[in-house]
């Protein structure tokens, strides 16, 4: 409970406009320790080992070579070394490198998208302990003002002004105030937990952070939103990656039936005796020759490369309907969001002038102080509204910034193969 | 014959609209240019002449023997007390109207010019005056539209105490009423020294809206002469003297006025005077809605004296609970003034800003009392405003008086004959009485 209250009191104190950690902080903390995008690192790396490996030359082979080896007329028969040698022909190294460059370049494609999905993600989690401890504050102001009501009922019930009924409504709407601040003291130790994960330090001590919700984001243009994500998706890109990865692939499949040419030579000892009663002595030997295709001109891999590059290519389809389909509630919760934030800051103001109104009427002697407290009671009602409407425009905004990527923690490779999330 | 001739003749001067057999009417939005000046009434009246505290009286001119007043209604601005101020619909420039005073037997002449936003009719409220001058719309006159003009002409028969108003019940509760005095042609056999009139009136007015709520059935304003307590002028009696203060009511409710330190003599009603022997005494007087009373008195008893209505929500101004953190604690800085009126000259809250109420004024137990709070922030020190209504009239009153007249009350002040000269130097300097 205590960490609790220590979370709460820290991401209070963003609220107090203290100092604290803010938002590029945090993404350069995740983009330094999310796994996700190690997993995403290490698996570009390994892509550029293999692009390296497939430009690799076969090794040579030498070796001892002996025939006709028995004794008599013959003596000792052949024998001696030989060197062997395969040559790719027909571009075919250069075919399978271009491919294994291919997908290295789709592997820094889904890292760039990852580390886009980590920046969102953050931002998200930042916005929702923001958010959070928003709630908690406007949740505590709302104890004291129903705390301030039961006091005040009780007065005027000592006045003959309330009634037993009143009281009891009083002090239910406290226990009620006390359960919701509990339950946002609640969210605030989640909200905060999920950001310390996402940056990838669990153990990340609560500690300020720098903003606010109010006022809201910058606008954004939502107009031209999906043509330009259609042209800037990191995610696009990935699935872009794949198909020239999947042409690369294909390229190499059908340079595949060319035969490599196979290079023997050597030269050998021949003890075989001649007419002269002399053995034959060093003679050489050499032979090339090439696989004829036959009966493998590599159909089934040309083949399967084929269906790869109609799947990657699908996969780009696929990939921009569903960020059609993904943009449009987003833009609808954005454009419906930003809308209401800006109703709510005309509609603060206007209940604050209220309140400020009864409750200087109030010290006049004017107005009654439960007008206050409803007063109060509505701008508080208005406030936590408006909290829960910047928050979902924060998060719209940074979604539909962050090109729909916001998983996380999300492996980079299920992400591209799942697109975006 | 030759009344009624000139009065044609002054119809016909006001150009088209015509004059029908009930009055005439016409659209005009400025005061005509032929007018003659107003100036002030002649001293011919058969008493002291009429004090009217915080109201003016309506001058008039002599047109061969006519009285004739020039009366306007029109948008006022009444400040009810220092900070407190409506938008009410009035008579020359303020709610009630000025005093129209005159004497028995005069011929009156009221030139009466529309400058509200919707028509009306002016009722001469108990005169005996001809029907068509009777001022009820559609019955007896046709409507005096915006910017129109109706000019009423009688003789006075009565003496007495009368009023007038918009015979239309909603204008009536925005302020339009003023008083008609009418001196007798004989003097009363019991001559008084001070003279006065009062008109009772009530609002229904938010916190924040200076426009009254005429449909209201409960008023937290309660004027007379257009002021709230503190701000009624008190009225200023020699030692001994005899006085009448003639009291009209025209609103919602009906008016306890009782008069603190005396018994009165109740010598008039809005039917005018009362034979002497159906004089009745008494110390508190219901005035009911549409009535008029005298009240007349010796003030053998030197003090400040009270007269208010006594009905308890009448008592206060803009009366609430006070049930919150003004009554919980130390009341450090608290208090009527510390709100929007904090800062203002006078203010006792303001003068009071970080002060808490006197000593032992609230017991520490106060809040574990059964009925607590009752009065005790409504009333006193929290209330006070003294140099804000500060005017000859309350010279010599105690610090913090104003914190106990409020609503419908003012104070009856007999005076040693050296502080009531005194005062009445003050009054002189200061241009008159207030």
């Amino acid at each position: 409970m205590s960490r609790v209250i220590v979370i709460a009191a820290a991401l209070s104190a963003a609220c107090a406009g203290q100092a604290g950690l803010t938002l590029a902080q945090l993404q350069q903390m995740a983009l330094a320790r999310n796994p996700t995008l190690q997993q995403a690192q290490d698996a570009a790396a390994a892509a550029a080992g293999e692009a390296r490996q497939a430009g690799m030359w076969p090794n040579p082979t030498v070796g001892y070579q002996g025939e006709q080896i028995r004794g008599g007329a013959f003596q000792g028969g052949e024998q001696g070394a030989f060197v062997q040698q395969t040559i790719p022909l027909g571009g075919k190294l250069q075919a399978a490198q271009a491919a294994a460059r291919a997908r290295e370049q789709g592997r820094r494609a889904e890292l760039a998208a990852q580390r886009q999905a980590v920046r969102t993600a953050v931002a998200l989690a930042y916005y929702d302990a923001l958010a959070a401890a928003r709630a908690l504050t406007l949740r505590g102001q709302g104890l004291t003002l129903a705390e301030d009501a039961a006091t005040t009922t009780a007065q005027m019930a000592n006045v003959g002004q309330a009634d037993q009924p009143d009281e009891a409504r009083a002090a239910i709407a406290v226990e009620t105030a006390q359960a919701a601040q509990a339950a946002a003291r609640a969210a605030v130790h989640a909200a905060w937990a999920r950001l310390a994960a996402v940056v990838g330090d669990p153990g990340l001590i609560p500690q300020p952070l720098a903003g606010h919700l109010a006022p809201g984001p910058a606008a954004l243009d939502t107009a031209g939103y999906v043509e330009r994500l259609l042209t800037q998706s990191p995610a696009l890109a990935a699935a872009r990656s794949g198909v020239a990865a999947a042409e690369a692939e294909l390229a190499a499949a059908r340079k595949r039936p060319i035969p490599d040419l196979e290079l023997r030579g050597g030269v050998e000892d021949n003890r075989e005796l001649q007419a002269n009663g002399r053995a034959a002595g060093a003679q050489a030997f050499a032979s090339a020759g090439v696989a004829l295709p036959l009966f493998n001109r590599n159909q089934g891999g040309v083949a399967a490369a084929v269906a790869r590059l109609a799947g990657a290519r699908a996969e780009v389809t696929r990939l921009r309907l569903a960020l059609r389909a993904e943009a449009a509630p987003v833009l609808a919760r954005y454009r419906a969001a930003a809308q209401a934030a800006a109703a709510y800051a005309r509609m603060l103001p206007q209940a604050e002038r209220a309140e400020h109104m009864l409750d200087m009427d109030y010290w006049d002697m004017t107005a009654g102080y439960p007008e206050v407290l409803a007063a109060r009671r509505r701008r508080l009602a208005l406030q936590r509204a408006q909290a829960r409407t910047l928050r979902e425009l924060w998060r719209s905004d940074a979604t539909l910034r962050g090109m729909l990527l916001t998983a996380g923690l999300r492996p980079a490779e299920d992400g591209m193969t799942q697109g975006m999330r | 014959m030759q009344d009624r001739r000139r009065f044609l003749q002054h119809a016909a001067a006001l150009g088209a609209g015509g004059l029908s057999l009930r009055g005439q009417t016409q659209a005009r939005r400025a005061m005509p240019a032929d007018q003659p000046a107003p100036t002030a009434p002649p001293a011919t009246t058969t008493g002291p002449g009429v004090q009217t505290p915080d109201l003016k009286k309506l001058p008039w001119t002599d047109d061969g023997g006519v009285k004739v007043f020039q009366l306007v209604a029109e948008p006022v601005r009444q400040e009810l007390i220092p900070g407190k101020t409506l938008d009410l619909w009035g008579f020359n420039g303020s709610a009630p109207g000025p005093l129209i005073e005159a004497n028995q037997g005069d011929r009156l002449r009221i030139v009466f010019d529309n400058h509200l936003p919707e028509p009306i009719a002016i009722h001469w409220h108990g005169l005996e005056v001809p029907n068509a001058m009777d001022g009820v719309m559609s019955l007896t006159q046709p409507p005096v539209l915006p910017g129109g003009r109706f000019v009423y002409e009688f003789t006075l028969r009565q003496e007495g105490t009368y009023f007038y108003h918009s015979h239309m019940a909603m204008q009536e509760m925005m302020g339009l009423i003023g008083p008609l005095i009418l001196h007798p042609s004989r003097p009363y056999s019991t001559a008084v020294d001070q003279d006065y009139v009062i008109v009772l009136q009530e609002y229904a007015a938010r916190p924040n809206n200076p426009v009254p709520d005429s449909m209201a059935m409960e008023f937290n304003w309660l004027t007379m002469n257009g002021k709230s307590g503190p701000a009624t002028t008190p009225l200023i009696i020699r030692h001994n003297q005899r006085v009448k203060i003639r009291l009209i009511n025209l609103g919602m409710d009906a008016h306890p006025i009782h008069l603190h330190g005396f018994q009165f003599w109740i010598t008039g009603t809005e039917g005018g005077r009362q034979p002497e022997s159906n004089w009745i005494r008494r110390n508190t007087v219901l005035v009911g809605v549409a009535q008029a009373f005298d009240l007349e008195f010796h003030a053998t008893h030197l003090g400040e004296w009270m007269l208010h209505c006594h009905l308890p929500h009448h008592m206060m101004n803009h009366m609430v609970s006070p049930v919150g953190p003004l009554t919980r604690g130390t009341m450090t800085g608290a208090g009527r003034g510390a709100g929007k009126m904090a800062g203002m000259p006078g203010m006792a809250g303001a003068a009071m800003h970080g002060m808490a109420l006197p000593p032992g004024w609230i017991a520490p137990n106060a809040n574990r009392v059964p009925g607590f709070p009752q009065d005790a922030y409504m009333e006193g020190p929290m209330a006070a405003m003294d140099a804000a209504v500060a005017k000859p009239e309350t010279y010599g009153l105690p610090p913090g008086w104003s914190g106990a007249v409020q609503g419908m009350m003012t104070l009856v002040r007999v005076l040693e004959p050296a502080m009531f000269d005194h005062i009445e130097r003050l009054r002189a300097a200061a241009g008159g009485q207030s």
